[in-house]
């Protein structure tokens, strides 16, 4: 009786995470096409949802790396029970539903496994987690995924800008194919999200089934588990991510449809790929990766680093905040079922508490739409170009007042010398004329220095 | 520790061939758009060239979900 509680409380809390993955994740997909205005944030937001949800019925190899290999089976099946798991969840939830309300694209990956390692520590020692499937699976892509889809969009960007340049004479808009592209490009990040990211809650609800021993170690993903899976995420998507889309559209690298189009053909390409191999990856650290290769791969682009560091640092505190939480949650387990209460108590008010404090800000798609276009229209950081364009422009300008001023001087002058040494001038300006041309030709050749 | 570096490998071509492939075939589909559109000679074959490239790329992103999918039938699943 007890055990069917917590296995119940464990797929609620594990299906709640999916949501919030969903939630937080949208942005990773749809900020490009939004920021470029090809789609309308509505009309993403659905579309995301609805390829999240068939996404994640494609494929099961990221959930079996989770359920199988990430912590050691003892011999009498798993040597922690769903407590610890159920521990783990609410670290990687109360983590998760922090950077969203600070606006951190943080991985929701990482605070899951982050959250499972700890509280696994503390629930049963360092021995049961199996740190060569960590390192390989986990640590690894998460550290090489980046730089793969970094490299694969750099070199896309300039394919795709090498391959529509064409002579400047010609009526036609070069690279307009591009904006509807990147519906269908974004589309398919959706879809590489829901491979990949809806799997993980996939794994932790078999991981629970196994350990309570209602599902023999080693079997395939139940059908149910897909399913619900898949409608969590697709509801997650739907609902939020509005707050995320604003600070990835904008934040890291003005964005261009070509520059867009490329960057998630490698999103998606390296997500499929790694998916496949049961590489259970960040999606957000893969897009943030592509849209800094490709922001790299643009004449004159300026990515911020000071963004990207800050993104950078996020990522690093994520796994070993998570796993405190987590740990922190299983140390209360050891009270026993109070001590649970108190661990599911806690994290819901937690949880409502950061969503009662996000309520306050009302954040909705005009807020996106308006934030991204202010950034266009209004912020427009200059590119390196432009920016050595102006700075020609103002010395060219300068220049020119310059001699200009030097010129009239000069004419002055000679005017005035003419003047004076013409007997018949006009007596009654000679006075006045005569004052300010001396100021003049005193100033004069200072000016012209 | 048993680290899988012939998967990063395999993950990195895969990602690069198919990034680049499919950034190529709708560049070029772009590309022969734009000149169509331009009008003057050749313009209806750019624009056959500028469908086929569109076709080819849609065809490649099916493939690669096919190849994922092992219920289809593809290399999947292990």
């Amino acid at each position: 009786m007890e055990i069917t509680l917590i296995v119940v409380l464990v797929i609620a809390l594990a299906l709640f995470f999916d949501f919030t993955n969903g939630f937080h994740d949208t942005a990773n997909a749809m900020a490009t096409p939004i920021a470029t205005g090809a789609i309308k944030p509505k009309t993403a937001v659905a579309l995301a949802a609805v390829l999240n949800l068939v996404g994640a019925f494609l494929s099961t190899e990221v959930a079996t790396t989770i359920s199988g290999g990430l912590l050691h089976e003892g011999d009498g099946g798993f040597s922690i029970g769903p407590e610890i798991i159920f521990a783990g969840l609410m670290g990687a939830v109360v983590w998760n539903m922090l950077t969203w309300l600070l606006g951190l694209p943080s991985s929701s990956s990482h605070a899951l496994f982050g959250g499972l390692i700890g509280a696994a520590i503390v629930g049963a020692g360092f021995g049961v987690v199996n740190y060569g499937t960590v390192v390989s699976k986990v640590l690894l892509p998460a550290l090489l995924a980046p730089l793969i889809a970094g490299l694969a969009a750099y070199l896309c960007t300039k394919l795709a800008y090498g391959i529509t340049k064409r002579p400047s004479g010609v009526s036609s808009p070069k690279r307009g194919g591009f904006r509807v592209g990147q519906i269908f490009s974004s589309s398919l990040v959706a879809l590489a999200h829901g491979t990949n990211d809806a799997q993980k809650t996939m794994g932790v609800i078999t991981l629970a089934l196994v350990a309570s021993g209602l599902q023999e170690s080693g079997t395939h993903v139940h059908f149910w588990v897909i399913a619900a899976c898949a409608l969590a995420i697709a509801l997650g998507t739907y609902v939020g991510g509005w707050r995320i889309i604003a600070t990835m559209g904008k934040g890291l690298t003005e964005v261009k449809p070509a520059q867009g189009f490329a960057a998630e053909s490698s999103t998606a390409a390296a997500i499929l790929a790694s998916s496949h191999l049961g590489f259970a990856l960040s999606t957000t650290q893969v897009a943030s990766g592509s849209v800094i290769g490709s922001g790299l791969g643009r004449k004159g682009a300026s990515v911020q680093w000071r963004t990207a560091g800050r993104i950078a640092t996020g990522w690093l505190f994520t796994l070993p905040s998570a796993a405190i939480v987590g740990a922190a949650a299983a140390a209360l387990t050891y009270l026993g079922t109070p001590g649970l209460i108190l661990v599911a108590v806690i994290g819901f008010g937690v949880v409502l508490l950061i969503w009662w404090l996000s309520r306050k800000e009302v954040i909705g798609p005009h807020h996106a739409v308006s934030d991204v276009e202010e950034a266009g229209g209004a912020v427009s950081i200059p590119s390196k170009k432009q920016r050595r364009k102006m700075r020609k422009q103002q010395r060219r300008a300068e220049k020119a007042e310059a001699d200009r001023m030097s010129h009239e001087v000069n004419l002055q002058t000679a005017d005035l010398r003419a003047h004076d040494a013409d007997p018949g001038a006009a007596v009654p300006t000679t006075e006045g004329r005569h004052g300010t041309s001396t100021d003049n030709a005193a100033n004069g050749p200072e000016e012209t220095r | 520790m048993n680290i899988e570096w012939l998967s990063f490998l395999t993950v990195t071509v895969v990602t690069l061939i198919a990034a680049l492939s499919l950034v190529t075939l709708y560049s070029s589909a772009v590309r022969l758009k734009a000149i169509a559109e331009d009008g003057g000679r050749g313009a209806s074959l750019a624009k056959g060239g500028a469908v086929a490239c569109f076709v080819l790329c849609g065809c490649l992103v099916l493939l690669g979900i096919y190849l994922i999918v092992p219920q289809l039938g593809g290399s999947g699943g292990h």
